[in-house]
């Protein structure tokens, strides 16, 4: 079945239901709540927050090669390692390499959309190395043997309830359905994993190229505990990640936990500028940050498409798309879900592949409204959609039926003369539409306005 | 756009595709409405589509082609009104997308989009709004069309407009301006999707007893219509000019 | 070609771009708080958001009340191994309690493996700066004795002065003074460790600190 398929497939399911509907609902209104009060005590205008946001991340896309210079030679001017991948495989030898040099057994990570991207997990497994996900919500959807549902909640979609029954299988404790005792269980079967083991693997928010420092936004601790205990720190980050000024963080990380969670201010947000220094009592003794292009640059070099590169993945636009909620972020089958997924998975993995996520969006243009640094989303949906079709990706019988539709709808009289013959045609192919489309096959009027106008059928 | 209209200027009606074909009691209604408005009105029957399908579906070399058809139709027209924000958008802000490499077409484009008004913004631009009145005692509620609001940056402006109508009851949904799930082409690739959103914007209005769901856009309309019995709407859906047909006519 | 030089290269693009360098972000009136406060409302303004962040707050008037209130705090913990960072402050709050020093391991002469460390209730540090806007402590590791002090005991108690606070995160962020010096980690904490990953429901204390208290000394 190809992704397409796929894809539709699921969408049925999920559409229909219900039960996953209400969860979404529930988290998503109760999300919207706490991000209308934020932006509304927190900023005099979002607006122009979010403008100043766009302008600050324009001046990164504009400089982006001298921004990662200065931040590589910054960061490695205090100890620290940068090394540049240019695709996933890249990346994760990096980390086997590490992983070998340090003869390392055990690796805590932190949550990390980027490793999810480059499918880190499965590699580690593949290497035999115990990985410990500590985020909980990402130690959920591990234990669940699933992928993230969300790029900033990865377990939206889990009730207290399959949560329960999850740890009372894998972490063996009595059944609760109580969030605290939960909560309590996790950090109880991770605390030791943090003490033992050998690496720590996080992402990063944002790098900083004047400071030649890495940061990281949590609320749990776990990403602290993973960069401060183990003796080796791996941080692994997309390029695009970049802030000119340690200054920026502070519209930025305002910015990104309004959008994000609705808090003022993310519990902890952490910046690493290099491992353990002399003065220091602890830390990594190492530390090596990955830079990760796989696909980005590519995006970059497009002009409609840079701009995307902006995204600060506060998931604000996942929470706002009326399709994500429907049909939920597993059917994307892709790191990245809703419009921000839709539009970079085409780029990043192939137009041919991953093209029919450009058409699942209804161009309501929710998720432009909501985005904290002004991308144009739904519109590159739009431009997604046409850049498939000149590549010759997009669906040839679709395209057939607009290019005859175009040569009829551009004559009035042959427009009116195929009415006829198109109220024959619908009941013909009704019987080979599933009931939703069936639904809205549309009922043609007796006589058009145009035939109507013309014989002054209308009321004065 | 606010551009301040010419009063008594002539109006040509911008009939959208779908209304043209299917829903033709709109235009009906918008014309009836823009003539109690006291504008003399004109309609050129060569028009029929503004290309919108095809440029949202991705073709944009056919949305050209109906596109460049469009603006021959309308290359006379003093004041161009239709009953669709979604219509008016395409005309707006997506030809100049379409025409950007083009400069002679841009510079009808140009001229176009000042005069293009979806009708709401209409009545508004032209002052208007106080020669609406009736009176219908029944409980609406307003969906404002996605295009029509985010595109247009329409806002409470068809709410002022109904709240001219005497016994109207006005119900604000607790969540409001999402999509009702048509966006063209895409409720015939993703049916299953389109039902689900539409569901779930009618569970805004449950419990309300809605006479009747006022609406901005055909496209809407139709969507809604195919959806309402499967998800338990017991009101009418209607364009906002056949709303104001109705009230304008009980007065 | 190096990986590093191919992906430099891949991101040139010519002519579209122009190099652009606008000014780092200032306060300014985007925030609803701005402007500046007078020192009583900096404090007020900080203790409300630190207090609705479930953070324990104690305004002090002298060190002795310093060290009372760090004895109560000790005596609200399970356990009785207490980690401390021999820093001025501390040592003057301690220094009219030399009772109370002696519960305290100093973590600068105390090498601790981190199975060892995690058996600490309680981690008391310094801080840089209180940021008013938020209700957050900034630190850096230069200044609460590395990493792990502030974030593995379960409870994280800081002493700090009224003179620290500020009223934005960019009066800290762009401090020179802050920013100079020999530290690889920083942290803006902003209330106890928390998660809302179960059906949106606040839990405190997921992996870090379930307790964090302020103890606020006037100068």
């Amino acid at each position: 079945m190809n992704n397409y398929s796929h894809f539709l497939k699921e969408a049925k399911t999920m559409a229909a239901n219900e039960t996953h509907r209400l969860k979404i609902k529930k988290a998503i209104t109760s999300y919207e709540t706490q991000v209308a009060a934020m932006k509304k005590q927190q900023f005099s205008d979002w607006r122009e927050a979010r403008d100043v946001a766009t302008g600050i991340k324009n001046e990164v896309l504009e400089n982006l090669p001298d921004l990662l210079q200065q931040f590589e030679e910054k960061l490695t001017s205090r100890g620290a390692k940068v090394l540049w991948a240019e695709n996933a495989e890249q990346a994760r030898n990096y980390i086997g390499e590490i992983i070998a040099r340090h003869n390392a057994r055990k690796v805590v990570k932190s949550k990390s959309m980027t490793t999810e991207e480059i499918e880190l997990n499965e590699y580690l497994e593949k290497l035999g190395i115990e990985n410990w996900e500590s985020d909980l919500g990402e130690l959920i959807v591990q234990l669940a043997g699933e992928k993230p549902y969300h790029i900033v909640t990865p377990a939206m979609h889990k009730s207290k309830s399959e949560i329960a029954s999850l740890f009372v299988e894998k972490l063996g404790i009595e059944y609760t359905e109580n969030a605290e005792e939960l909560t309590m269980a996790a950090r109880a079967h991770l605390r030791k994993a943090f003490v033992t083991a050998d690496i720590g693997i996080t992402g990063a928010n944002f790098i900083i190229a004047d400071e030649g420092a890495i940061v990281m936004t949590e609320n749990e601790g776990n990403g602290r505990l993973g960069m401060a205990c183990p003796k080796v720190h791996i941080a692994i980050a997309g390029i695009e990640k970049m802030l000119p000024r340690l200054a920026d963080l502070s519209l930025f990380l305002p910015l990104l936990s309004t959008s994000g969670t609705g808090q003022q201010l993310t519990g902890y947000n952490s910046f690493v500028r290099g491992p353990q220094s002399a003065t220091e009592p602890d830390g990594p003794e190492e530390m090596i940050v990955i830079l990760l292009d796989n696909g980005r640059s590519g995006i970059y070099r497009q002009e409609k498409f840079q701009h995307v590169l902006r995204c600060i993945r506060c998931g604000a636009c996942l929470n706002a798309c009326p399709v994500f909620r429907t049909v939920g972020g597993h059917t994307y089958a892709t790191t990245y879900q809703g419009p921000i997924g839709s539009i970079i998975t085409p780029q990043l993995r192939g137009m041919g592949e991953w093209q029919h996520l450009a058409h699942a969006c209804s161009l309501c243009g929710a998720c432009t409204e909501v985005c904290p640094v002004g991308i144009d989303l739904h519109h590159l949906l739009l431009e997604t959609r046409w850049q498939a079709e000149q590549e010759d990706a997009a669906s040839k019988k679709w395209h057939f039926a607009i290019q005859m539709w175009s040569k009829v709808i551009t004559k009035r009289k042959m427009v009116d003369a195929l009415r006829p013959l198109l109220k024959l045609f619908i009941p013909v192919v009704k019987p080979f539409m599933s009931a939703n489309q069936q639904k809205r096959l549309p009922e043609m009027a007796k006589k058009s306005f145009a035939q109507m106008w013309e014989k002054n059928e209308f009321s004065r | 756009m606010s551009t301040q209209v010419k009063q008594n200027s002539k109006v040509s009606l911008f009939i959208p595709c779908l209304v043209d074909q299917v829903l033709p009691e709109i235009g009906l209604a918008m014309a009836d409405l823009l003539r109690k408005l006291g504008y003399e009105i004109s309609y050129n029957p060569r028009q029929t589509c503004c290309g919108q399908p095809a440029f949202n579906a991705g073709h944009r070399t056919e949305a050209r082609t109906v596109a460049r058809h469009f603006l021959q139709t309308f290359a006379e027209a003093d004041y161009i009104v239709s009953p669709s924000g979604s219509c008016t958008a395409m005309v707006r802000n997506y030809y100049p997308v379409l025409f950007a490499k083009d400069d002679s077409l841009m510079t009808q484009v140009k001229s176009l989009q000042k005069r293009t008004f979806e009708i709401s913004e209409f009545i508004y631009a032209e002052n208007k709004v106080d020669q609406i009145s009736g009176h219908l005692d029944l409980k609406v509620s307003i969906h404002n069309s996605c295009h029509s609001m985010r595109e247009l940056g329409i806002d409470n402006q068809i709410e002022e407009i109904i709240r001219r109508i005497d016994g109207v009851e006005i119900f604000i949904p607790q969540v409001e301006h999402t999509c009702c799930g048509f966006g063209g082409l895409f409720s015939y690739k993703m049916p299953d999707i389109a039902s689900a959103m539409a569901k779930s914007r009618f569970e805004a209005y449950n419990g309300a007893d809605l006479d009747v769901l006022i609406v901005n856009d055909p496209g809407c309309i139709q969507h809604f219509r195919a959806e309402a019995s499967s998800a338990g709407f017991k009101g009418e859906v209607l364009h906002l000019v056949e709303f104001l047909q109705k009230a304008m006519v009980s007065a | 070609m190096s990986s590093r030089d191919r992906i430099l290269q891949n991101l040139q693009v010519p002519n579209s771009l122009k190099k652009e360098s606008s000014q780092p972000f200032q306060d300014s009136s985007i925030y609803s708080d701005y402007p500046e406060k007078t020192k009583e409302e900096l404090i007020e303004a900080f203790r409300a958001h630190f207090l609705a962040l479930n953070g324990e707050f104690f305004h002090v008037r002298s060190k002795e009340e310093a060290a009372e209130r760090v004895a109560e705090l000790l005596h609200s913990v399970e356990g009785n191994r207490y980690l401390v960072d021999s820093n001025p402050l501390c040592r003057d709050i301690f220094s009219s309690v030399p009772e109370l020093e002696k519960q305290f391991d100093d973590i600068t002469k105390t090498s601790l493996e981190a199975m060892e460390f995690a058996e600490y209730s309680i981690g008391l540090t310094s801080a840089d700066f209180l940021v008013a806007r938020t209700g957050s402590i900034v630190l850096r590791s230069s200044i609460a004795a590395g990493r792990r002090l502030s974030v593995l005991p379960p409870l994280h108690i800081v002493v700090a002065t009224v003179e620290q606070i500020v009223p934005s995160l960019d009066a800290a962020l762009q401090n020179s003074e802050f920013r100079n010096g020999e530290w690889s980690y920083g942290t803006i904490i902003t209330g106890p460790s928390r998660t809302s990953d179960i059906e949106k429901i606040l839990v405190l204390g997921a992996h870090g600190p379930k307790r964090l208290a302020l103890i606020l000394l006037d100068a």
